[in-house]
């Protein structure tokens, strides 16, 4: 680890759900196991991504981060003074994201009056000056979210989360819901304004290309756990993990033309309700051994890569070559 | 060569009536689809896409009309058949695989009953008979233990083998015509590697034509032999796959290729195209893509003639005229 300053830590995060019966004195069914003994930190001014496939604890995690929901244990250690001021979020849908009652400068202007700062006129004055910088009119705070398209509302709402000036933006799947053409335009729109702003990005995203392209450091998850994390080109360049190697292979490439008989990925994740013994991923696993099937690995730090590389797999970790 | 092609599409015009006028989803398309080939179909929301392959199976949504153009199912206009003489084509000769597969099945029938009713409804077949097959192509497209997962309600299936089952459902009667429209779209990334390698598995067993509809262009890609690029209801470019994607030639696809991540381009500012997608409210005369387009010239608004590049590569614009 260098010495860059912390923003934020995370010690062995737990946070499960009761899943009751319906009714009101509905039994527990069961138990989704959707974070794990997650540790991580993130550095001031890093993009760090988290990806993972649906339901592996992405968005559950960003949750637990703004305390939107509360963790069962472990301890996140904000190194800021006044987090719910300084974190801010962006989420996947605009059209969800927006209150269609309120004008634009209203919803722009919500966390300014929330958290108390400025005047109304100076409140004016800055959803003027945020319009511009995301790339819209001054004009337009006094239309509404429906008068807009998906790209300009996923603008809207990035002004939003910008305007209170937090150090720290978590953008959960900020393109997925966007147009093709669109995606580049809000891509270089949150490149440009985290340097601008000097901002802090927690971006989760299942869109590894995309993930590539922004992230200074990487995360990846799996039902629940961390399987691997590192820098960017560490990831992507030489993944460590059998999991994110599968989702690697998995991502669809363009010009490589048509795809040969793969080797894909065998089955689908399991249930959180009842993940798997030891290693969660060994069911679907081409490297597992017998001791995969009791002993949960550790994030340990690859041989090939030093040690900012962390991937909890031992089969791989040995070296082999 | 004089052989009939299976399908054949010309000047399919599809169009909603509105207060003031019509709004017109699809303008002027023509394509061909041959036994055994993917023919890829990609574009952003809006860009009348899913009309189209509705529109093959006589599906538009009201107050929706085919206005213009003939579909050619086996050199016959299937736009002019009788009601009933459709319904023998829609679902058995030609069927469709939805995105969504949770509403795309019935969530009080078991999955072999959805998958097995096509077949009672097209042929002879008694109940069991078909209740064997449905069991059989759930075994064949991958799902284990084929046998009690018919018994099965869909809420008691994941998502990856939910669209397994709808494939099969797509499958049953073995048509010459699939339709996926967005079918991998709602899946994780590793399952629908899985799903595509099916389809590929599929299309030369049973030797069917598959129109593969996405708005990704890497899955497209991996699937099609032949790629056709919709923009604002209007075909921009049609080509094989490998001129598509290596050396494409119309501004909207050459621009939207151009704004994907890369590898070399980490962390730099990527190429965009100006503007956003047109909705239905904005209604224009000549080429859809042109307020966006950087080459675009007055000539633009009146013109859209469609140039053979090559004699598999077709592009709708003007400016490639003089290139020819």
């Amino acid at each position: 680890m260098n010495a860059a300053e912390l923003l934020l830590e995370i010690n062995n995060l737990v946070k499960h759900f009761k899943l009751r019966s319906p009714g009101l004195f509905g039994e527990t069914r069961g138990t989704v196991h959707a974070l794990n003994d997650i540790s991580l930190s993130i550095r001031k001014g890093e993009t760090l991504a988290i990806v993972g496939e649906s339901g592996c604890g992405k968005s559950t995690l960003a949750r637990v981060i703004t305390q939107l929901y509360q963790a069962d244990a472990g301890r996140i250690n904000y190194l800021s003074s006044n987090i719910r001021k300084n974190i801010q979020m962006i989420f996947q849908d605009p059209y969800a994201s927006l209150n269609p009652r309120l004008t634009v400068g209203d919803i722009i202007a919500e966390p300014l009056i929330i958290h108390k700062i400025g005047t109304r006129a100076e409140r004016q004055k800055n959803v003027a000056a945020t319009l511009e910088l995301v790339g819209m009119q001054q004009s337009d705070a006094a239309r509404y979210p429906h008068q807009f398209s998906g790209g300009q509302r996923q603008r809207i709402a990035i002004a939003r989360a910008i305007i209170s000036g937090p150090e720290f933006i978590i953008a959960d799947e900020p393109l997925s819901a966007l147009d093709v053409s669109i995606q580049s335009q809000i891509l270089n729109l949150l490149m440009s304004i985290k340097k601008e702003q000097q901002l802090t990005y927690l971006f989760i995203s299942h869109d590894l290309a995309s993930v590539a392209h922004i992230a200074d450091r990487v995360i990846v998850m799996y039902l629940g756990q961390i399987v691997e994390s590192g820098d960017s080109a560490q990831i992507f360049d030489n993944p460590g993990h059998p999991y994110t190697q599968a989702l690697i292979f998995a991502a669809p490439t363009i010009g490589k033309g048509k795809r040969q008989k793969g080797v894909s990925i065998l089955g689908e994740a399991a249930s959180l309700l009842s993940p798997p013994s030891g290693c969660s991923y060994h069911p679907r696993c081409p490297k597992m051994s017998d001791s995969c099937v009791f002993t949960v690995p550790r994030l340990e730090s690859s041989c090939k890569n030093g040690d900012s590389h962390l991937v909890a797999c031992p089969v791989t970790a040995t070296p082999s070559i | 060569m004089t052989s009939i092609p299976l399908l054949e599409v010309k000047d399919l015009g599809i169009s909603f009536p509105l207060d003031d006028g019509q709004f017109q989803a699809v303008s002027d398309f023509s394509f061909s689809l041959a036994a055994g080939n993917t023919l890829g179909l990609v574009g952003e929301s809006g860009s009348g896409k899913s009309l189209t392959a509705l529109s093959l199976l006589r599906l538009i949504p009201e107050p929706g009309t085919i206005s213009k153009g003939e579909i050619y199912f086996k050199g016959e206009n299937i736009l002019t058949l009788p009601e009933d003489q459709m319904r023998a084509i829609r679902g058995r000769k030609i069927s469709m695989i939805f995105q969504e597969p949770m509403t795309a099945l019935n969530p009080v029938l078991t999955i072999g009953r959805q998958i097995a009713e096509a077949l009672l409804i097209h042929s002879e077949i008694s109940p069991a008979g078909a209740h064997q097959k449905a069991v059989e192509l759930l075994d064949r497209v991958g799902i284990p233990d084929a046998t009690a997962r018919a018994l099965d309600y869909p809420h008691n299936i994941s998502g990856g083998m939910r669209q397994r089952a709808v494939i099969a459902m797509a499958l049953i009667c073995e048509p010459e015509i699939l339709i996926a429209d967005e079918a991998t779209t709602a899946l994780d990334t590793t399952v629908q590697a899985q799903i595509l390698d099916l389809l590929i598995d599929l299309q030369a067993e049973y030797n069917m034509a598959i129109l593969f509809i996405s708005h990704n262009l890497g899955v497209v890609s991996e699937i099609a032999d032949e790629v056709m690029v919709m923009y604002g209801g209007r075909l921009m470019e049609s080509a094989l796959a490998s001129q598509i994607f290596n050396a494409p030639q119309h501004p909207y696809t050459k621009g939207l290729l151009s704004t994907l991540p890369r590898p070399e381009l980490r962390g730099q500012n990527l190429p965009t195209i100006e503007g956003s997608v047109p909705s239905r409210f904005d209604q224009f005369d000549g080429c859809p893509f042109r307020s966006r387009c950087t080459e675009a010239g007055d000539e633009c608004r009146w013109e859209i003639p469609i140039y053979n590049i090559s004699v598999d590569q077709r592009a709708a614009c003007i400016k490639l005229k003089r290139q020819i």
